[in-house]
């Protein structure tokens, strides 16, 4: 054991402003990454509605006569459906909502609260229609959501960023043991096991995950202390018990990352330049 | 201490480069072998010190035959050899340093690491130069820095290649005198050097490697 730690003084000891900066800029990606990993989970895809009750102020029920017979439905249905200001129409029986009811309703969503009463007006009208009611309950403010194309460029990022951050960091561990080439040519002409020499590198690469980790959640902490109550807007980012997972998730992956650049970094150990005899 | 017989050595080229090779060292005893450059003396060290495995022919070091070693046991028995490879380049960092890190490496602890250093360091007369940088010692030092580092771990065999490179007679004479007193704390000592090798060399087993053939007894 202490030779691992002493070994990985030494290798830390060797890092140059090159190899620094192509490690740093490795990092920088991974948390990147993990940045892009934790979007995708806690601002997540389509909001489920919430079931809330009573009508929305953008809502108009429209109460048929159980007479009417279904093409009379099927006529008033394309009518209503046909109007610019509303988005859009639903029937259910009469009996879904008070059992013994007959007849049937129209639940209709307006474009916006303020042509509800229009829209309430005309159906009032129609043939067929015995009663109608506007909603009143203040419309929902719709929960930030990412869009499939938003979401599918996101998945997009997270690639591009984990593969440049293996690209940069081989550099930089490239870089690295170009600087500790000669103490890796004296350990191996000494009989200093592979086993020895490899774990200082990959624990390099972790040590560079586990920062971007780190990192990650100083990210979500501040994202969450300065969206504030906003962050109810973002749905997941209220929920402690999601956001903690998330950060512990990517810190995680952060960890593992890290090792997979060290593993890169370790491979490099076998080329001919470390080999100890010329 | 080292039995070599009917060693040969194919480069991947198709270079024959040692062929039917006999050798044999006793244990505490100090040879050297001459060959002109590319006669097959940093193949024939790397071979006996197990950093390259053989092809063909049998290497017993230590009485352990070094084509069936496995990984863990070549390991081991490097462990137990010191090589001063050709064109030896001191780490960029004090002399001292230089054996603490190598010893460290092994699984020293500092202050254990440091009195071996300073043991060798006194073996080969560079005590003075412990906190010279590496890099400002002249190529005669620089040589003893390489052997200290090699012996510093108190290995059963010592192997030299290119002895006396870039050193003046003199130099040469006192490697000589500082390898002879190596071998009488008990060390087996092979050293490979191109000629010319000094008087009081010939005191001692000098062998031939020519043609990929080990010449002499």
């Amino acid at each position: 054991m202490s030779e691992f730690f002493f070994l990985f003084r030494e290798l830390l000891g060797s890092i140059r402003t090159r190899s620094a900066s192509l490690l740093a800029l490795g990092g920088l990606l991974i948390f990147v990454c993990l940045g892009t990993f934790a979007v995708l989970l806690l601002v997540g895809g389509e909001v489920a509605p919430t079931r809330e009750i009573g009508l929305g102020a953008d809502e108009v029920v429209a109460h048929l006569s159980p007479r009417l017979s279904a093409d009379a439905v099927n006529a008033l249905y394309a009518e209503i459906q046909q109007r610019a200001d509303v988005v859009s129409l639903a029937f259910r029986f009469a009996q879904e909502v008070s059992p013994g009811s007959t007849g049937g309703q129209f639940i209709v969503r307006t474009t916006s609260p303020e042509v509800t009463a229009d829209v309430l007006e005309a159906v009032r009208g129609m043939n067929g229609v015995t009663a109608a009611e506007a909603g009143t309950r203040p419309t929902a403010q719709p929960a930030l959501a990412l869009g499939g194309p938003l979401r599918m460029g996101l998945l997009g990022a997270l690639v591009v960023s984990v593969v440049l951050s293996l690209v940069l960091a081989r550099s930089g561990f490239r870089a690295l043991l170009g600087t500790f080439e000669a103490e890796i040519r004296v350990m191996r002409l000494s009989g200093v096991s592979e086993r020895t020499i490899v774990p200082p590198v990959v624990a390099l690469g972790a040590l560079i995950g586990l920062l971007a980790g780190l990192l990650l959640i100083v990210g979500i902490y501040l994202a969450q202390v300065g969206l504030g109550e906003g962050a109810a807007a973002i749905s997941e980012l209220a929920n402690p018990g999601r956001v903690l997972s998330v950060a512990f998730a990517g810190l995680v992956l952060g960890i593992l990352l890290g090792s997979l650049i060290g593993l890169l970094g370790a491979s490099l150990l076998s080329s001919r330049e470390f080999s100890p005899l010329p | 201490m080292i039995q070599v017989s009917e060693l040969h050595f194919t480069t991947e080229d198709g270079i024959k480069v040692l062929e039917d090779v006999h050798l044999h060292v006793d244990r505490g005893e100090l040879v050297y072998l001459a060959g002109e450059a590319s006669s097959g003396k940093t193949l024939l060290l790397g071979l006996l010190g197990a950093q390259i495995p053989p092809q063909q022919g049998q290497i017993l070091v230590h009485g352990r035959n070094v084509a069936r070693l496995s990984k863990h046991r070549a390991l081991q028995l490097r462990r137990q050899i010191g090589l001063l490879p050709q064109g030896f380049l001191p780490l960029p960092r004090k002399t001292l340093e230089n054996l603490i890190f190598k010893l460290r490496a092994l699984g020293d602890f500092r202050e254990q690491a440091e009195e071996k250093a300073l043991v060798a360091l006194e073996t080969v007369g560079l005590l003075r130069q412990q906190t010279t940088d590496a890099s400002e010692l002249s190529a005669s030092e620089r040589l003893r820095l390489g052997l200290a580092l090699a012996v510093c771990n108190d290995p059963l065999l010592l192997l030299i290649d290119d002895l006396f490179d870039g050193l003046a007679a003199d130099e040469r004479d006192q490697l000589c005198g500082l390898l002879e007193r190596i071998q009488e704390r008990g060390m087996t000592v092979l050293a490979a050097a191109r000629g010319p090798f000094p008087a009081r060399a010939h005191a001692f087993r000098l062998l031939e490697l020519v043609d990929g053939r080990v010449i002499g007894r």
